[in-house]
């Protein structure tokens, strides 16, 4: 296959996925409303916890607010469908079509999730009127607005490897009612999005350090605030590319190993 | 007919039609534990949250984490308290797309006892399980004298915050009679209420306590927790909607049944 083949099968992919999300934006739209809510009451309980202090373990609380807000909007960005779009595929046995097209599964996959983020990434900009009013968004710190694009980058990538070895558990179970919502929660916290890494008791701060997660919001939202500063901004990034490789290469093997697991039923 | 119609006879058919849907879902064992414990975990990462941020800072608006933990475990059993019976509300929209909704309505119980018991889901039950254990831990360490009429409300007071949340849902979801789908505002009401019931009122400032007891999320936990732990003289709102908050539940809850019965008469049938 030549290389505008190669690159043409996987757009006309990217294009075709871009088109079914972009059907059911108004579910996105509204789909916009619970994050809006939780992003009001996240600055109203970081304000009311401050109370009296303006400046806890080195952090203002504007930058607090800045940051909680800032998380809660990569955390949605991170959301996607694609354990619930598979289990669903596994379990009519639509997968084996899937797994007939010139394209890799995996690869028809990463594709999907280039196109969730086509559409999903304006939507969520409209978030950031309700940002600023809630939380009065702060300015990224100065020089940190580089690293935290790349490192915005890399942790959506990171996610999308960890979204795909959820969504692999289908292939094995069949069956795994509201599991991709479930993993959403709790990605939430592992990653630093409810709670940041700084607050956190040692325990569980050296727990939730030694976890992927923590790359996929955490850091690229510390490195906006300001709270790693010169070479720690390249240690951290450097730490997400570590994991981007493990995660990565773990999610090859998985789903090398997982298409031979299928069993297609009534067809 | 009047034998039928009446309330021991509707309560034995649903026990029947309930025990029924309990078998169904109980062949599948090992997904009712992993269900279960997927509903608990949902609804306690919220207050891992906030446990983490009280372990730094103490408190929250002068809530310690027990006074919180007090009032998450109502809220929580209150919501698991709607949620076991009711959470087939979620399917009314797909009967009635599907034109099901039929065969209730000419059975002879209650359309909603049939849409009650046509499928038992247990992950609600693993919210109130979670509830439950977290309201009694709440209730021994918290700094308030379980007398019998503190019990007594406490106890009446889940009943009306599980009202507040189910008579809403039951309200929203007769909307699918007409409109044929309910589910995105449905979520979005669940949503309201999942955020913002769980935290002490006096978080959002004295409009904000106002515009939760208008909607009226602040009477399932944030109002019924205040008057039990003493701190009904700080609240944005007048007193007395505390004490009340039982009662404003069943109203709610009765309204909401009318509303579903005059909806009901709505519906149309398959390929409508």
């Amino acid at each position: 296959m030549t290389l505008t083949g190669w690159s043409g099968a996987r757009w006309a992919f990217t294009s075709s996925r871009i088109r079914t999300v972009y059907a059911y934006r108004t579910d996105v739209l509204i789909w916009l409303v619970a994050p809006a809510m939780q992003i009001v009451l996240q600055a109203a309980l970081w304000r009311a916890i401050y109370g009296d202090r303006s400046i806890v373990d080195g952090v203002p609380l504007a930058m607090m607010t800045t940051y909680v807000s800032l998380a809660a909007i990569q955390h949605l960005i991170g959301w996607d469908d694609t354990t619930d779009w598979l289990i669903e595929r596994v379990r009519d046995g639509k997968i084996g079509t899937d797994m007939a097209r010139p394209v890799g599964l995996l690869t028809q996959q990463v594709c999907g999730q280039v196109a969730q983020l086509i559409v999903k990434a304006p939507m969520v900009t409209l978030l950031l009127p309700v940002v600023i009013l809630a939380s009065g968004l702060t300015a990224p710190a100065p020089g940190a607005l580089g690293p935290y694009l790349l490192s915005t980058l890399l942790g959506w990538m990171v996610n999308c490897c960890l979204s795909l070895l959820v969504a692999s558990v289908a292939f094995w179970t069949l069956e795994l009612n509201g599991m991709e919502f479930l993993y959403y929660v709790l990605s939430g916290f592992l990653s630093g999005t409810l709670v940041p890494l700084w607050v956190m008791p040692d325990w569980l701060r050296t727990i939730v350090e030694w976890l992927p997660w923590q790359s996929v919001v955490y850091t690229p939202v510390a490195i906006y605030i300001g709270r790693f500063e010169g070479a720690r901004v390249w240690e951290a990034i450097g730490v997400q590319s570590l994991w981007l490789v493990l995660v990565g290469g773990l999610t090859w093997l998985v789903w090398r190993r997982a298409v031979h697991r299928v069993v297609v039923q009534g067809g | 007919m009047s034998v039928r119609s009446s309330i021991a006879w509707q309560v034995k058919a649903g026990g029947i039609l309930f025990g029924g849907a309990l078998r169904g879902t109980a062949q599948y064992r090992a997904n009712l534990f992993l269900t279960m414990a997927a509903g608990a975990m949902f609804q306690t990462t919220g207050f891992l949250a906030l446990w983490v941020m009280l372990a730094r800072f103490g408190d929250i608006a002068g809530w310690t984490i027990s006074d919180v933990a007090l009032l998450y475990g109502i809220r929580l059993t209150a919501h698991g308290l709607w949620a076991v019976p009711f959470n087939q509300l979620m399917d009314v929209e797909h009967f009635v797309r599907e034109g099901t909704f039929d065969r209730f309505l000419v059975r002879p119980v209650n359309p909603l006892v049939q849409l009650m018991t046509s499928r038992v889901r247990l992950n609600t039950l693993g919210d109130l399980v979670a509830g439950l254990v977290m309201l009694g831990v709440a209730m021994s360490m918290v700094d308030v004298d379980w007398t019998a009429w503190k019990i007594a409300f406490l106890l009446a007071a889940l009943f009306g915050g599980a009202m507040v949340e189910g008579g809403f849902q039951l309200g929203l979801s007769a909307i699918a009679f007409r409109t044929l789908g309910s589910h995105q505002i449905r979520f979005t009401v669940d949503s309201v209420f999942n955020l913002y019931a769980n935290y002490p009122g006096t978080v959002f400032g004295r409009a904000g306590q106002w515009a939760l007891t208008i909607m009226p999320v602040a009477f399932v936990a944030y109002l019924p927790a205040s008057v039990l732990l003493g701190r009904s003289g700080e609240l944005g709102v007048p007193p007395v909607l505390a004490y009340l908050s039982p009662l404003i539940g069943a109203a709610i809850f009765a309204g909401a049944y009318a509303f579903w019965r005059r909806q009901i008469t709505h519906y149309q049938g398959a390929g409508s």
